[in-house]
């Protein structure tokens, strides 16, 4: 990342506008507005939330770990809000099964960032690379659609069910889709699994979950992709109360990357209903190649 | 189903007002930037968590226990991992 221009430099004063202790670094606000803005797009449509693209594409560019995670966060809790809306309306998201697996993240992730310091990065950072790989071919292997529309299905069936991890979904204007989650302990496994590198790391386990999802619990890519979404702004939320107790957070960046965020989210909330799930699952399963090199590399 | 539509209106109210501070957290030098710029971290990190607690009392009110309860759990758990971190 290049140097501030002169006239960005006049939001901060010249010096840092911050929460806190830490010293801001040269970041240019146009290329880190694209990158948040790419990221949360991509991060929106595939569920992975816009960290684990934005943190390494950050410190590839120079910028430190320690101050590119929280704005990773950022990045995730703004791709979170602005598919709120668009995903609520659409009755997509089941909020059921993503407050019962948060659970188990939650506390995988406070585990994980208690334990933190046992863990090299560079050993983390394979880890996750591995990981993202896998999930990639696993989401890559499976063609066609699993759960199939039921023609006595209608418009006013969409949405989850009261009192199971169950819902339907709309696969087109006339078509609807009815699923029921499956294989749930294996399933929470996962969704500890990915709290528990969300804590290691401090980037958010979008990319573990939503393959967990689909093709652990065999919950539809659309639906498991919008959870997925909801659940990382929670992780996120609390994650940032965090780095602003510990003044890690540069008001200025992160209201930068928070403004492209909300619009990437916005976008990429829009696509994910406009696309059909086998090019969703294509477009999350190139994305975790992506992410997978960027680990590897990154290490 | 009319719940769900308050909510999305309330998080739609949310977003724009988090787009309008950000834009003014990153663009409006001094003080005044910093707390446009405070306000929308504040409603980054508030919005989800007044979801959860919309969800929750929302089925607790059409009597779906067992999710309530859940929900209720990831809250405690949720305070609970916050007030740990400011602790540590």
């Amino acid at each position: 990342m290049g140097r501030r221009p002169a006239r960005y430099q006049g939001a901060g004063q010249d010096q840092v506008t911050h929460l806190g202790p830490v010293a801001s670094e040269e970041v240019n606000p146009v290329e880190l507005a694209i990158a948040a803005l790419l990221t949360a797009t991509v991060g929106a449509l595939g569920g992975l939330g816009g960290a684990i693209l934005l943190v390494p594409i950050l410190v590839l560019s120079g910028v430190s770990a320690r101050t590119a995670a929280p704005l990773g966060l950022i990045s995730v809790a703004a791709g979170s809000l602005a598919a709120a809306p668009r995903q609520l309306r659409g009755r997509v998201v089941n909020h059921r099964l993503g407050i019962s697996t948060e659970i188990a993240s939650s506390i995988a992730a406070l585990a994980g960032a208690l334990i933190s310091g046992i863990i090299g990065q560079s050993v983390l950072a394979v880890m996750l690379g591995i990981v993202a790989l896998t999930a990639a071919f696993a989401e890559a292997r499976r063609k066609g659609i699993r759960n199939l529309p039921d023609p006595d299905l209608g418009p006013d069936d969409v949405g989850e069910h009261v009192g199971s991890l169950s819902g339907v979904y709309p696969l087109s204007d006339t078509e609807f889709v009815p699923y029921q989650a499956t294989r749930i302990p294996v399933g929470l496994i996962g969704m500890a699994a990915a709290g528990l590198i969300a804590g290691l790391s401090g980037v958010s386990g979008g990319f573990i979950k939503t393959p967990t999802t689909t093709e652990v619990m065999h919950v539809p890519v659309k639906v498991a992709a919008a959870t997925t979404t909801f659940s990382v702004g929670i992780t996120s939320a609390i994650a940032l109360l965090v780095f602003q107790a510990q003044g890690r957070i540069v008001v200025s960046d992160a209201a930068l990357v928070a403004a492209a965020a909300l619009v990437g989210g916005t976008l990429g909330a829009r696509l994910q209903m406009l696309l059909p799930p086998p090019r969703v699952r294509q477009a999350l399963s190139a994305v975790l190649v992506v992410i997978g090199i960027l680990l590897l590399v990154k290490r | 189903m009319n719940d769900l539509r308050r909510l999305a209106s309330l998080m739609q109210i949310a977003l724009v007002a988090a787009f309008a501070m950000a834009l003014g957290g990153a663009f409006i030098p001094g003080q005044t930037g910093t707390i446009f710029g405070g306000i929308c971290i504040g409603i980054l990190i508030g919005a989800p968590i007044v979801r959860v607690a919309w969800l929750t009392i929302d089925w607790a009110r059409i009597g779906d226990r067992r999710f309530a309860l859940l929900g209720m759990a990831l809250l405690m758990v949720l305070a609970t991992g916050a007030v740990i971190s400011f602790v540590k």
